[in-house]
């Protein structure tokens, strides 16, 4: 027979996440289960906020929930692993299969998820800067900006960077840019893109930020008790496959359409990587110092595996 | 004021009920209060200290919104109702004849009730839920979970403040 | 046929005198249930909804516009308008409510709710039209459709909740209000001119106040108008984001009155009091259209109609038109925000499937919004009217209703010239 499941997704309908990760996902469940799966589709935070996608999951209101985890600190510490600054990373594809990676080698992690069925794992490429009046380029160029970034991690890189992390809600940001009430952000082109912020940010700076990363998961109840070879064919587009298909669709590809966008509007969009020997400058008072208190705090919390899953990730990413 | 207290001559275990009620709702009222002053000083401050000293308030953002908004608005939900801002729309209840009318009139009112309870309960077990979570605003180190409170505790007492009052029926909305 | 009983369930419940935040939940739980047929379900979304809809800090802008406009209020900034204009108008037929049209335009500056602006109009300029002799009609209809100018000139609530309910940028929405409630503005003041002209016993008399005064009393507007220039320069000196900048003009407001307008500390606690009773009620509202929003989004009926209309193919004039003749309806029995809340849902997909620009039709809905706001037989502004001045409601109505022609003009010239709306909003690319 036919089973429906319903997809609890914060992401507006026509956002480049929903038409180039969300919706070919959903179609190729549908066609690796032979039409046996119909998927509902709520986009745009219609069934449930973005905040309270993770409650509604394990609450049973959704049976599939697109999840940002930087909404809740402390709720799956161990995959925090993934957000610290400077790690090797070099694309989102590539993150996104780590991140899948390591949910399957340590069983620790895997404990986080134990009250849904995580389907895929996604994460973003590191965030760069974006500034609006002038390039950053060294550490020195950073000194004091208002940087919007979210809590956590990114905040704390922030502090130790030396500029000044500020919290400003998404929706705000354009105009945050636009009228100076901050002078830059740390953002994704999938974010670039979506909020047009190339009308108002003309400096890009790739520098080794932090990452975010999420879940699809899916209500355990109604996981198991879905046929086994249903569940089979929904893992074989989802799991590793799937991941990977999210870092790149979401993320990775939304760089290009960040920069048509630019072009088609005439913005202007200056580029800077940093050379090498500032990237290590930067990781030295911002990287290292962060991945110690991270392997402190989770080894005080009792996750003995802590370095080990730090190595693992480096290693892995570098792989 | 209608949510000052008037003075109580009844002093059965009712009586009693009633003036405890009245209190208590008293106390959400300034709760709120105190929520919305709070947060229109700690936003403001945030911003002021941002543009001039360089050094926003990190916690501003994250207090206000799963705090300060959530405090303001549940804990005010009694006092909405006594302030007579329930917003009904009355025009075909008023040409019914006196029966039908206190039919209908004692209809919305248990309507009223089992809503309010129907959402306190539900939101009771969210909160219940959310105190064994870790999580916590990402700014400090302040759990998340006692907020889940303010809903049931609001909706309880908006639920009580419906059955021992009605409230009047000639003032249309809060002025 | 099951899934549309919720429908026929809100409107009897809302027809039996059920609060209308209540009658938005109990449907839309019934919904909830009807369409999954999984009570769990339906109280796991009953339990997230209300801490969702409110934990929003772009929503904080809902009690700060309101806790402005008592603050302004209180302080005396709205008194000191209206006397400056009316000082100035008392000359021509109809001045005094030419004047109370303009005072409410700028103190919705000032505002972002019209109840505000009606009940504190109510308390000024009523008098005052009363003592030189101004029939209840056109005094009550002036304070009534000047005080839906509230809902078009920013700040504004109900921009903010169609912001909310659509995901349009609310800094544009407030921005395309500002041209078309100039627009009703002048209008308004030429329908009043128009009306005392054709039947002069509604205000029999003008009189002239000498000039000194005149000036004097102009001179007393200053701080309304530092109020405004520091709420605009917060936003343009990039100090406060769009939704700070709600909760900064709500302490500004109290700043200025306690500085210069004489704000006690027991004025400041009432106005807390009021804001803290006014919000609430429509955060309930918010909720019970949430849960009701979660009933239709499940029961896919906004799609199915959307679909059924796009195939009949008609004329998206067509469908505007009628989608406003049926707002028309609606907004004579339903107020503001349930309005707004209840009709989104389906006709805004409706509206953009269509390709009609989001802001504009934000525009066009605060027009209806406005006109339900003052016509009978449910108009909670001309409710407020009535009780504040303590007017006859029949009488009230009457003079909205001639009056709202304004609003009729206006709602007219957007549908023809869409730019009235859409040009400021271009110039903020
Ligand atoms: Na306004
Ligand atoms: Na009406």
């Amino acid at each position: 027979q036919e089973v429906t499941l319903t997809v609890a997704d914060q992401n507006p309908p026509t956002a480049w996440g929903s038409v180039h990760a969300m919706q070919p996902w959903i179609k190729k469940i549908e066609e690796a289960t032979k039409g046996r799966v119909k998927i509902e589709h709520y986009p745009g935070q219609t069934m449930v906020k973005g905040t309270e996608t993770w409650n509604a999951v394990r609450a049973g209101v959704v049976d599939i929930g697109w999840c940002f985890h930087g909404y809740w600190p402390d709720v799956t510490p161990l995959s925090d692993v993934i957000t610290l600054p400077g790690l090797p990373i070099t694309s989102a594809e590539k993150g996104s299969e780590v991140l899948w990676k390591l949910y399957e080698r340590f069983p620790a992690i895997r404990e986080e998820y134990a009250e849904t069925q995580p389907l895929a794992l996604w994460m973003s490429h590191p965030y760069f800067i974006l500034t609006t009046s002038k390039q950053v380029k060294t550490l020195e160029d950073l000194k004091g900006l208002k940087i919007r970034v979210t809590g956590g991690p990114p905040t704390e890189q922030m502090k130790a960077l030396g500029a000044v992390p500020t919290l400003v809600p998404m929706p705000d940001v354009y105009q945050a840019l636009d009228k100076g009430v901050v002078d830059g952000m740390g953002a994704p082109w999938e974010a670039v893109n979506a909020f047009r912020l190339y009308e108002v940010a003309k400096y890009y700076t790739i520098a080794p930020l932090s990452a975010v990363y999420g879940s699809l998961c899916a209500n355990k109840q109604k996981w198991d008790s879905l046929p086994m070879d249903i569940r089979n064919a929904i893992m074989s587009v989802s799991g590793l496959e799937g991941s990977k298909l999210w870092g790149r669709n979401f993320f990775d590809a939304a760089e290009q359409a960040a920069l048509d966008g630019a072009e088609a509007e005439n913005r202007e969009m200056i580029r800077y990587a940093m050379p090498t020997e500032e990237v290590v400058r930067w990781n030295k008072v911002a990287a290292q110092p962060l991945w110690d208190a991270w392997v402190k705090k989770m080894e005080a919390k009792g996750h003995k595996e802590a370095r080990q899953i730090l190595e693992a990730t480096i290693e892995m990413l570098n792989d | 004021m209608s949510d000052t207290m008037p003075p109580s001559q009844d002093m059965t275990v009712l009586g009693r009920i009633e003036k405890w009620q009245r209190r208590c709702e008293f106390m959400l009222v300034y709760a709120a209060v105190t929520a919305t002053a709070i947060m229109m000083l700690l936003t403001s401050a945030d911003a002021v200290c941002r543009y001039f000293l360089n050094s926003p308030i990190l916690i501003a953002y994250e207090l206000t919104e799963k705090y300060l908004m959530t405090a303001a608005i549940f804990l005010g939900l009694p006092s909405a109702f006594r302030g007579g801002a329930f917003i009904r729309v009355t025009f075909l209840v008023d040409r019914l004849s006196p029966l039908p009318r206190s039919i209908a009139d004692h209809l919305a009112y248990i309507v009223a009730i089992l809503c309010c309870l129907v959402f306190a309960a539900a939101t009771v077990q969210q909160a219940y839920r959310s105190l064994f979570e870790p999580t916590k605003l990402s700014a400090l180190p302040i759990p998340v979970g006692p907020a889940y409170l303010l809903p049931p505790l609001g909706f309880l007492i908006l639920a009580l403040a419906i059955l021992t009052g009605s409230p009047r029926r000639d003032r249309p909305a809060a002025s | 046929m099951v899934t549309a009983l919720p429908l026929v369930a809100l409107v009897a419940l809302l027809l039996l005198g059920v609060p209308i935040a209540v009658a938005l939940a109990a449907s839309g739980m019934l919904g909830i249930y009807v369409v999954t047929g999984d009570l769990a379900k339906m109280l796991g979304i009953v339990a997230l909804t209300p801490f969702d809809t409110v934990a929003d800090y772009g929503l904080t802008t809902i009690p700060m516009f309101i806790l402005m406009a008592y603050f302004s209020a209180s302080s005396g900034l709205a008194r000191d308008l209206y006397s400056a204009a009316s000082n100035w108008l008392s000359l021509i037929p109809g001045g005094l409510a030419i004047a109370t049209v303009f005072s409410c335009g700028v103190f919705g500056a000032m505002s972002g709710a019209s109840v505000a602006a009606a009940s504190v109009m109510s308390n000024i300029a009523m008098p005052e039209m009363r003592r030189h002799g101004y029939s209840e009609e056109l005094a009550a209809g002036a304070i009534g459709v000047g005080a839906t100018l509230d809902i078009l000139i920013p700040p504004s609530v109900a921009m903010v909740i169609y912001g909310f309910a659509t995901q349009t940028s609310v800094g544009k929405l407030l921005i395309a209000g500002i041209m078309p409630g100039i627009l009703i503005g002048i209008l308004l003041a030429l329908t009043i001119y128009l009306w005392v002209t054709i039947s002069p016993s509604h205000a029999p008399q003008t009189y002239r106040v000498p000039a000194r005064e005149r000036w004097a009393s102009l001179a007393r507007v200053w701080p309304s108008l530092l109020l405004i220039v520091i709420v605009i320069a917060l936003l343009y000196l990039g100090i406060a984001t769009p939704t700070e900048v709600g909760v900064v003009g709500a302490l500004v407001a109290g700043v200025i009155g306690v500085a210069l307008g004489g704000l006690s500390a027991h004025g400041v606690l009432e106005a807390l009091k009021s804001t803290i009773r006014t919000s609430a009620m429509i955060f309930l509202i918010l909720i019970g259209a949430t849960l009701f929003g979660h009933y239709m989004t499940l029961s896919r009926i906004p799609q199915e109609i959307v679909a059924l209309v796009t195939a009949m193919d008609l004329n998206r004039w067509m469908v505007i038109i009628g989608i406003l003749a049926v707002y028309f309806v609606i907004s004579m029995f339903m107020d503001e925000i349930p309005l707004l809340l209840l009709t989104l849902q389906l006709t805004f997909p409706l509206i953009t499937s269509l390709g009609f620009d989001p802001i504009w039709f934000g525009v066009v809905s605060m027009m209806m919004v406005a006109m339900g706001l003052v016509f009978p037989p449910v108009g909670l502004v001309a409710f407020v009217v009535g009780t504040t001045a303590g007017a006859d409601l029949t009488r009230v109505y009457k003079g909205t209703s001639i009056l709202t022609i304004a609003l009729v003009v206006t709602t007219v010239l957007l549908i023809i010239f869409p730019q009235i709306a859409l040009w400021l909003p271009a110039t903020m690319r």
